[in-house]
Protein backbone atom coordinates (compact mmCIF):
# COMPACT_ATOMS: atom_id res chain seq x y z
CA UNK A 1 0.00 0.00 0.00
CA UNK A 2 1.20 3.49 -0.85
CA UNK A 3 0.43 6.55 1.27
CA UNK A 4 -1.10 9.52 -0.56
CA UNK A 5 1.45 12.30 0.01
CA UNK A 6 0.63 14.76 -2.74
CA UNK A 7 -2.53 16.22 -4.25
CA UNK A 8 -3.63 19.04 -6.51
CA UNK A 9 -5.68 21.81 -4.92
CA UNK A 10 -8.01 23.30 -7.53
CA UNK A 11 -10.12 26.38 -6.92
CA UNK A 12 -12.58 27.57 -9.58
CA UNK A 13 -10.96 25.46 -12.34
CA UNK A 14 -7.40 26.64 -11.54
CA UNK A 15 -4.75 24.38 -10.01
CA UNK A 16 -3.17 26.37 -7.17
CA UNK A 17 0.43 25.94 -5.94
CA UNK A 18 0.46 24.79 -2.33
CA UNK A 19 3.04 24.13 0.40
CA UNK A 20 3.82 20.38 0.54
CA UNK A 21 1.91 18.44 3.23
CA UNK A 22 -0.52 21.31 3.84
CA UNK A 23 -3.68 20.00 2.14
CA UNK A 24 -6.41 18.53 4.33
CA UNK A 25 -10.18 18.13 4.25
CA UNK A 26 -13.13 16.70 6.06
CA UNK A 27 -15.80 14.66 4.30
CA UNK A 28 -18.62 16.73 5.78
CA UNK A 29 -20.41 13.77 7.25
CA UNK A 30 -20.90 15.72 10.46
CA UNK A 31 -20.85 14.61 14.08
CA UNK A 32 -23.10 12.01 15.58
CA UNK A 33 -24.02 11.43 19.17
CA UNK A 34 -25.25 8.48 21.17
CA UNK A 35 -27.38 8.89 24.27
CA UNK A 36 -28.92 6.36 26.55
CA UNK A 37 -32.67 6.29 27.03
CA UNK A 38 -33.94 4.43 30.05
CA UNK A 39 -36.50 1.74 29.35
CA UNK A 40 -36.88 0.73 33.00
CA UNK A 41 -35.50 -2.14 34.98
CA UNK A 42 -32.01 -0.72 34.67
CA UNK A 43 -31.91 -1.28 30.91
CA UNK A 44 -31.10 1.44 28.38
CA UNK A 45 -31.84 1.93 24.73
CA UNK A 46 -29.16 3.71 22.66
CA UNK A 47 -30.46 6.79 20.86
CA UNK A 48 -28.39 7.76 17.85
CA UNK A 49 -28.56 11.33 16.58
CA UNK A 50 -27.05 13.01 13.57
CA UNK A 51 -25.99 16.61 14.26
CA UNK A 52 -26.82 18.28 10.95
CA UNK A 53 -25.34 21.56 12.17
CA UNK A 54 -21.90 20.03 11.74
CA UNK A 55 -22.53 18.42 8.32
CA UNK A 56 -20.27 20.76 6.38
CA UNK A 57 -16.97 20.03 4.71
CA UNK A 58 -13.71 21.79 5.36
CA UNK A 59 -10.91 21.95 2.82
CA UNK A 60 -7.65 23.70 3.56
CA UNK A 61 -4.17 24.31 2.27
CA UNK A 62 -1.26 26.68 2.73
CA UNK A 63 -0.17 28.75 -0.23
CA UNK A 64 3.14 30.51 -0.84
CA UNK A 65 2.93 34.26 -0.17
CA UNK A 66 3.28 35.61 -3.69
CA UNK A 67 1.56 38.81 -4.89
CA UNK A 68 -0.40 36.80 -7.49
CA UNK A 69 -1.72 34.32 -4.91
CA UNK A 70 -2.49 37.07 -2.39
CA UNK A 71 -4.73 38.69 -5.04
CA UNK A 72 -6.28 35.33 -5.95
CA UNK A 73 -7.20 34.54 -2.34
CA UNK A 74 -8.80 37.98 -2.04
CA UNK A 75 -10.98 37.14 -5.06
CA UNK A 76 -12.03 33.83 -3.45
CA UNK A 77 -12.96 35.72 -0.29
CA UNK A 78 -15.07 38.28 -2.16
CA UNK A 79 -16.76 35.45 -4.12
CA UNK A 80 -18.53 34.61 -0.83
CA UNK A 81 -19.78 31.01 -1.21
CA UNK A 82 -19.55 30.95 -5.00
CA UNK A 83 -16.32 28.93 -5.10
CA UNK A 84 -15.72 25.30 -5.96
CA UNK A 85 -12.70 23.52 -4.46
CA UNK A 86 -11.44 20.21 -5.81
CA UNK A 87 -8.73 17.99 -4.38
CA UNK A 88 -7.25 15.42 -6.71
CA UNK A 89 -4.47 13.04 -5.72
CA UNK A 90 -3.21 9.77 -7.05
CA UNK A 91 -0.83 6.95 -6.30
CA UNK A 92 -0.03 4.00 -8.57
CA UNK A 93 -2.77 2.18 -6.67
CA UNK A 94 -5.64 4.61 -6.95
CA UNK A 95 -7.04 8.11 -7.26
CA UNK A 96 -8.68 10.44 -4.76
CA UNK A 97 -11.12 13.05 -6.06
CA UNK A 98 -13.25 15.27 -3.86
CA UNK A 99 -15.36 18.24 -4.92
CA UNK A 100 -16.50 20.89 -2.47
CA UNK A 101 -19.26 23.07 -3.92
CA UNK A 102 -20.58 26.34 -2.49
CA UNK A 103 -17.25 26.91 -0.79
CA UNK A 104 -16.49 30.07 1.20
CA UNK A 105 -13.47 31.40 3.05
CA UNK A 106 -15.26 32.16 6.28
CA UNK A 107 -12.34 33.15 8.49
CA UNK A 108 -10.34 36.35 8.20
CA UNK A 109 -7.31 34.64 6.73
CA UNK A 110 -3.80 35.81 7.51
CA UNK A 111 -1.24 36.70 4.84
CA UNK A 112 2.29 36.02 6.00
CA UNK A 113 5.22 38.06 4.70
CA UNK A 114 8.69 36.56 4.94
CA UNK A 115 11.00 33.90 3.60
CA UNK A 116 8.97 30.96 4.83
CA UNK A 117 5.67 32.79 5.17
CA UNK A 118 2.46 31.29 3.83
CA UNK A 119 -1.23 32.05 3.40
CA UNK A 120 -3.28 29.38 5.20
CA UNK A 121 -6.74 29.16 3.61
CA UNK A 122 -9.66 27.17 4.96
CA UNK A 123 -12.89 26.78 3.00
CA UNK A 124 -16.22 25.68 4.40
CA UNK A 125 -18.62 24.12 1.91
CA UNK A 126 -21.43 21.65 1.49
CA UNK A 127 -20.42 18.03 2.03
CA UNK A 128 -17.78 16.69 -0.32
CA UNK A 129 -18.73 14.49 -3.23
CA UNK B 1 -12.72 41.60 -31.48
CA UNK B 2 -12.31 38.47 -33.61
CA UNK B 3 -13.56 35.28 -31.99
CA UNK B 4 -14.50 31.78 -32.96
CA UNK B 5 -16.65 29.23 -31.22
CA UNK B 6 -15.66 25.62 -30.61
CA UNK B 7 -18.65 23.41 -29.90
CA UNK B 8 -18.39 20.14 -27.99
CA UNK B 9 -20.20 17.01 -29.13
CA UNK B 10 -20.54 16.08 -25.45
CA UNK B 11 -20.77 18.73 -22.70
CA UNK B 12 -17.74 19.25 -20.45
CA UNK B 13 -17.84 19.83 -16.68
CA UNK B 14 -16.47 22.97 -15.09
CA UNK B 15 -16.95 25.09 -11.96
CA UNK B 16 -19.10 28.19 -12.13
CA UNK B 17 -20.87 30.19 -9.44
CA UNK B 18 -19.99 27.71 -6.71
CA UNK B 19 -21.36 24.67 -8.56
CA UNK B 20 -20.16 22.07 -11.03
CA UNK B 21 -22.00 22.74 -14.29
CA UNK B 22 -21.86 21.58 -17.91
CA UNK B 23 -20.58 23.66 -20.79
CA UNK B 24 -21.33 23.20 -24.48
CA UNK B 25 -18.88 25.49 -26.22
CA UNK B 26 -15.81 27.68 -25.83
CA UNK B 27 -15.48 31.14 -27.32
CA UNK B 28 -11.86 31.72 -28.25
CA UNK B 29 -10.20 35.12 -28.51
CA UNK B 30 -7.07 36.13 -30.42
CA UNK B 31 -3.76 35.82 -28.53
CA UNK B 32 -2.37 38.86 -26.74
CA UNK B 33 1.13 40.34 -27.20
CA UNK B 34 2.26 38.78 -23.89
CA UNK B 35 1.73 35.37 -25.55
CA UNK B 36 4.11 36.17 -28.42
CA UNK B 37 6.62 33.47 -27.51
CA UNK B 38 4.05 30.67 -27.65
CA UNK B 39 2.42 31.98 -30.83
CA UNK B 40 5.85 32.44 -32.41
CA UNK B 41 6.81 28.84 -31.65
CA UNK B 42 3.57 27.54 -33.15
CA UNK B 43 3.81 29.73 -36.24
CA UNK B 44 7.42 28.71 -36.84
CA UNK B 45 6.59 25.02 -36.45
CA UNK B 46 3.72 25.32 -38.92
CA UNK B 47 5.75 27.13 -41.58
CA UNK B 48 8.61 24.66 -41.19
CA UNK B 49 6.09 21.89 -41.78
CA UNK B 50 4.72 23.44 -44.99
CA UNK B 51 5.83 21.50 -48.08
CA UNK B 52 8.43 23.42 -50.11
CA UNK B 53 7.99 21.49 -53.38
CA UNK B 54 5.68 23.07 -55.94
CA UNK B 55 6.43 26.64 -54.89
CA UNK B 56 6.65 27.59 -58.57
CA UNK B 57 2.86 27.18 -58.78
CA UNK B 58 2.20 29.57 -55.91
CA UNK B 59 1.93 32.57 -58.23
CA UNK B 60 -1.29 31.16 -59.69
CA UNK B 61 -2.87 31.25 -56.20
CA UNK B 62 -2.09 34.90 -55.52
CA UNK B 63 -4.92 36.98 -54.13
CA UNK B 64 -7.01 33.87 -53.52
CA UNK B 65 -8.66 33.43 -50.12
CA UNK B 66 -6.64 30.91 -48.10
CA UNK B 67 -8.65 28.49 -46.03
CA UNK B 68 -6.95 26.00 -43.76
CA UNK B 69 -8.63 23.84 -41.17
CA UNK B 70 -7.37 22.78 -37.75
CA UNK B 71 -7.17 19.16 -38.92
CA UNK B 72 -4.94 20.23 -41.84
CA UNK B 73 -2.64 22.16 -39.51
CA UNK B 74 -2.25 19.12 -37.25
CA UNK B 75 -1.75 16.80 -40.22
CA UNK B 76 1.02 18.94 -41.70
CA UNK B 77 2.91 19.33 -38.42
CA UNK B 78 2.51 15.68 -37.40
CA UNK B 79 3.89 14.49 -40.76
CA UNK B 80 6.82 16.89 -40.90
CA UNK B 81 10.37 15.85 -40.09
CA UNK B 82 11.19 19.48 -39.37
CA UNK B 83 8.91 19.82 -36.36
CA UNK B 84 8.39 18.21 -32.96
CA UNK B 85 4.69 17.31 -32.81
CA UNK B 86 4.50 16.60 -29.02
CA UNK B 87 6.18 19.95 -28.33
CA UNK B 88 3.75 21.64 -30.77
CA UNK B 89 0.74 20.15 -28.93
CA UNK B 90 2.19 21.07 -25.53
CA UNK B 91 2.74 24.69 -26.59
CA UNK B 92 -0.73 24.79 -28.15
CA UNK B 93 -2.31 23.47 -24.96
CA UNK B 94 -0.44 26.03 -22.89
CA UNK B 95 -1.65 28.83 -25.19
CA UNK B 96 -5.34 27.90 -25.33
CA UNK B 97 -5.37 27.56 -21.53
CA UNK B 98 -3.82 31.03 -21.04
CA UNK B 99 -7.01 33.11 -20.70
CA UNK B 100 -7.90 33.10 -24.41
CA UNK B 101 -11.02 30.92 -24.20
CA UNK B 102 -14.20 31.15 -22.15
CA UNK B 103 -16.60 28.26 -21.62
CA UNK B 104 -20.15 29.35 -22.46
CA UNK B 105 -18.84 32.92 -22.09
CA UNK B 106 -18.44 32.48 -18.32
CA UNK B 107 -15.22 30.90 -17.04
CA UNK B 108 -11.77 30.68 -18.61
CA UNK B 109 -10.72 27.37 -20.14
CA UNK B 110 -7.84 26.22 -17.90
CA UNK B 111 -5.20 23.50 -17.92
CA UNK B 112 -7.14 21.57 -15.28
CA UNK B 113 -10.21 21.46 -17.53
CA UNK B 114 -8.06 20.67 -20.57
CA UNK B 115 -6.51 17.70 -18.77
CA UNK B 116 -9.95 16.27 -18.09
CA UNK B 117 -11.32 16.19 -21.62
CA UNK B 118 -10.59 13.62 -24.33
CA UNK B 119 -7.24 13.99 -26.05
CA UNK B 120 -8.80 13.94 -29.54
CA UNK B 121 -11.04 16.86 -28.60
CA UNK B 122 -8.14 18.81 -27.09
CA UNK B 123 -6.00 18.30 -30.21
CA UNK B 124 -8.90 19.35 -32.45
CA UNK B 125 -9.31 22.50 -30.35
CA UNK B 126 -5.59 23.31 -30.56
CA UNK B 127 -5.63 22.79 -34.35
CA UNK B 128 -8.64 25.07 -34.81
CA UNK B 129 -7.17 27.78 -32.61
CA UNK B 130 -3.89 27.77 -34.52
CA UNK B 131 -5.70 27.75 -37.89
CA UNK B 132 -7.98 30.63 -36.89
CA UNK B 133 -5.63 32.93 -35.05
CA UNK B 134 -2.05 32.09 -35.90
CA UNK B 135 -1.50 30.80 -39.42
CA UNK B 136 -4.48 31.94 -41.51
CA UNK B 137 -3.62 35.63 -41.52
CA UNK B 138 0.04 34.88 -42.24
CA UNK B 139 -0.90 32.63 -45.17
CA UNK B 140 -3.26 35.24 -46.54
CA UNK B 141 -0.65 37.97 -46.42
CA UNK B 142 1.83 35.65 -48.16
CA UNK B 143 -0.53 34.89 -51.03
CA UNK B 144 -1.22 38.59 -51.58
CA UNK B 145 2.46 39.24 -52.35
Amino acid sequence: MIQLTDATFIVNNEAVPTIPNSIAFTEGLGEQSMKAASIGGGAVEPIYANDLETAFSMSKAELPSTPELIELVKIWKTNRNNNVVQIVGETPEGTLTRTFARAALTSDYEVGIGTDATIPVEFKSISAV
Amino acid sequence: MKTFEFKFDEPIEFSHGGERVEGNSITFYAPKPKQRKKTGKLKQAFFRALPTEGNENQSSHRNEEVEISGAEVLFLVAHSKETDYPDFIETGRSLICDQVGKIDDTEYFTTFIADNIELDVLEEMIGEYIANFIVRSSLQSLTKR
